[in-house]
């Protein structure tokens, strides 16, 4: 038997605001749950090698530093193109606290996120006062100077950067680099927490400030509400995603160098959340989701030799794609994924008679 | 309440919008601000408000007063903080938020939620065609409707002074006598001052005073029910002959 929606008469707006206020929605959550739980444990047993879960962690963390992302630039409408950098910066803080100065890794990596957080505001402030296209240019150079000051330092490592950064210990109990599963569950309890986060920032005053100076920042001046200092706040709360995002990198693989982080991989940011539908958390994630996906195709296919050339090529293909994409969705399809997932609903709902 | 005194704006230092403009609105009053396109209007409101600032405008001469402060010198969250609430032309809605969401950034300022909840259902019941369009997106909705929830979005902030400029534009004549009846009678309830930038004459009904503008001048003011018989603004903004009737393009070829 299909379960189907039947129209939703009678219902409040307090209801209408909830977002598991159904019975099917707490089915498909607690399904989505059990199958988070056991993904791991079926990718191991049917794949016999633990390249898609290194694919599915390193997935987690993209989607963390794309989810602050979104805070920036789709819903306060900021565009941010120097979040690789504080990706960087979130991973070289980790790093150092837990080499150079021996912080346990649980310690560290929220002191980086915060960290992470008051750079992403200090470099905003710059062009706060101004619209345009200005913040991209700060964000920009921004880029460019950490990667240099950060290559420069002894106590970064220079450009060999740093190795042997702490994991997570609780109760004597390590987390191995090598413990891919271990990873998965305790990065997906982060994930988790990121995204309730990033769901009720959006539903919340701050969130809907971010939206009325993206949407409308003079008539959201003419209301009282001080725009400069909601945009520091959208870099601020950004750059803690950002931060936590690059401490898990640097954590997890357990070591970091600069030319990990390149200019490239904040449009790719950028991209995905344009893909997944700018503004929206589900959107963001959907957006990393759909890009990796076509990543590790590409890796698959390359590995395969199905693509003549040298080993570059179908990294070189994958970009092509993902600019391509990127295209295609801004010109027929710009409010992204999610726009389509709710078409979708409403069609089903509303069947036979569609849109 | 609110003073203007000589005031002098201009744009980018260069394009004189206001030239020694000086009006006063006092409170619990209606004032309408006439004049055609270009004649300063929105810059007085967007001077009061201080959003002229953010638009590359600034005062260069004169002051403006609200309840004997100067406020010409502050951000517009200041001046909202005040009591002063602004609705810009054009019907400035945040399309992406509800319309409740609209309503409730009328009350980014304030922490008092029950009151908060109040002032919403008390909007509703000024404009019940929002009633059943709570939760959907403001960019979806009439021109009419979203005219409605900008002024009831601006009284969330239970303001002393309302700025709305051209609140008619584009509308349907039914819906413009609706706006501006509902105006009475918040003036009635809540004792809120009006400064209404219009191009409309149906403004004069509801007015108590009234000043026209011509190329960032004051060339006329006075009672509105004065104003609307000076034959200079029958003929240059309501179309009407000094007997009253319509000014007809004959008239006008001779």
């Amino acid at each position: 038997m299909m379960i189907r929606g039947k129209g939703r008469r009678g219902i409040d707006y307090s209801k209408d605001l909830a977002i598991l206020g159904t019975w099917q929605r707490w089915t498909a959550l607690a399904v989505f749950m059990v199958v988070l739980i056991i993904l791991p444990f079926v990718l191991d047993y049917w794949t016999w090698n633990t390249g898609w879960l290194i694919f599915i962690n390193s997935t987690i963390i993209t989607i963390i530093a794309v989810l602050g992302l979104n805070i920036t630039s789709g819903m306060a409408g900021q565009v941010n193109l120097g979040h690789s950098a504080f990706v960087m910066t979130g991973g070289f803080t980790m790093a150092v606290l837990t080499t150079a100065a021996s912080w346990p890794m649980l310690v560290a990596l929220p002191v980086a996120a915060l960290f992470t957080g008051l750079v992403a505001a200090v470099v905003a402030i710059p062009s706060i006062r101004l619209k345009g296209f200005y913040v991209a240019v700060v964000t920009m150079a921004f880029f460019y100077i950490a990667q240099f000051a950060i290559s420069k330092f002894d106590i970064t490592g220079g450009m060999h950067g740093l190795t042997r950064i702490s994991p997570p210990a609780i109760g004597g109990h390590v987390l191995k680099t090598s413990n891919y599963m271990g990873w998965f569950y305790f990065m997906m309890i982060l994930l988790i927490l990121c995204i309730i986060v990033s769901v009720n920032i959006k539903r919340s005053r701050l969130g809907r400030a971010f939206t009325a100076v993206r949407d409308n920042y003079i008539a959201a001046a003419s209301l009282g509400i001080n725009v400069p200092w909601v945009k520091l706040r959208a870099f601020f709360i950004g750059g803690l995603y950002a931060g936590l995002a690059g401490g898990l990198l640097a954590s997890s693989i357990s070591v970091i160098r600069v030319d990990q982080f390149t200019f490239w991989e904040s449009i790719w940011y950028l991209g995905m959340i344009i893909i997944g539908g700018a503004g929206s958390t589900a959107g963001a994630v959907m957006g990393v989701v759909f890009l990796q996906l076509i990543s590790k195709i590409m890796s698959i296919i390359g590995s395969a030799g199905w693509i003549p050339g040298n080993v570059s090529t179908p990294i070189f293909i994958t970009y092509i794609m993902y600019g391509l994409i990127i295209i295609l969705f801004v010109s027929f399809k710009p409010n992204g994924l999610i726009s389509l997932w709710q078409k979708i609903k409403i069609n089903y709902k509303r069947w036979p008679f569609g849109v | 309440m609110l003073k203007l005194n000589n005031v002098k704006a201009v744009y980018s230092d260069v394009v004189l919008a206001l030239d020694n403009v000086s009006m006063s609105l006092e409170p619990n009053s209606i004032v309408a601000l006439l004049g055609s396109n270009g004649s300063g209007k929105s810059t007085t409101l967007k001077s009061i408000s201080g959003v002229l600032r953010i638009e590359d405008g600034k005062l260069t001469e004169g002051d403006i007063e609200f309840d004997g402060r100067r406020i010409d010198k502050m951000s517009p969250e200041q001046i909202a903080r005040l009591g002063i609430s602004h609705v810009l032309q054009g019907r400035s809605i945040f399309p992406q938020l509800s319309t409740e969401e609209n309503l409730l950034m009328g009350a980014y300022l304030r922490k008092d939620k029950s009151e908060i909840k109040e002032d919403t259902e008390l909007i509703y019941e000024y404009f019940p065609s929002l009633v059943p369009l709570r939760s959907r997106k403001s960019g979806y909705l009439s021109g009419g409707e979203q005219q409605m929830l900008v002024i009831g979005r601006a009284l969330m902030g239970r303001p002393k002074i309302m700025l709305l400029d051209e609140p008619s534009l584009g509308l349907a004549p039914g819906i413009i006598s609706n706006i501006f009846a509902i105006i009475e009678q918040i003036r009635q309830k809540h004792q809120t001052s009006f400064l209404i930038a219009e191009q409309n004459s149906i403004v004069l009904s509801i007015a108590d005073y009234g000043y026209v503008l011509q190329t960032g001048k004051i060339v006329s003011s006075g009672k509105a029910e004065n104003l609307s018989d000076h034959t200079m603004v029958k003929g240059a903004y309501l179309g009407l002959n000094a007997d009253g009737t319509f000014i007809s393009h004959h008239d006008t070829d001779s």
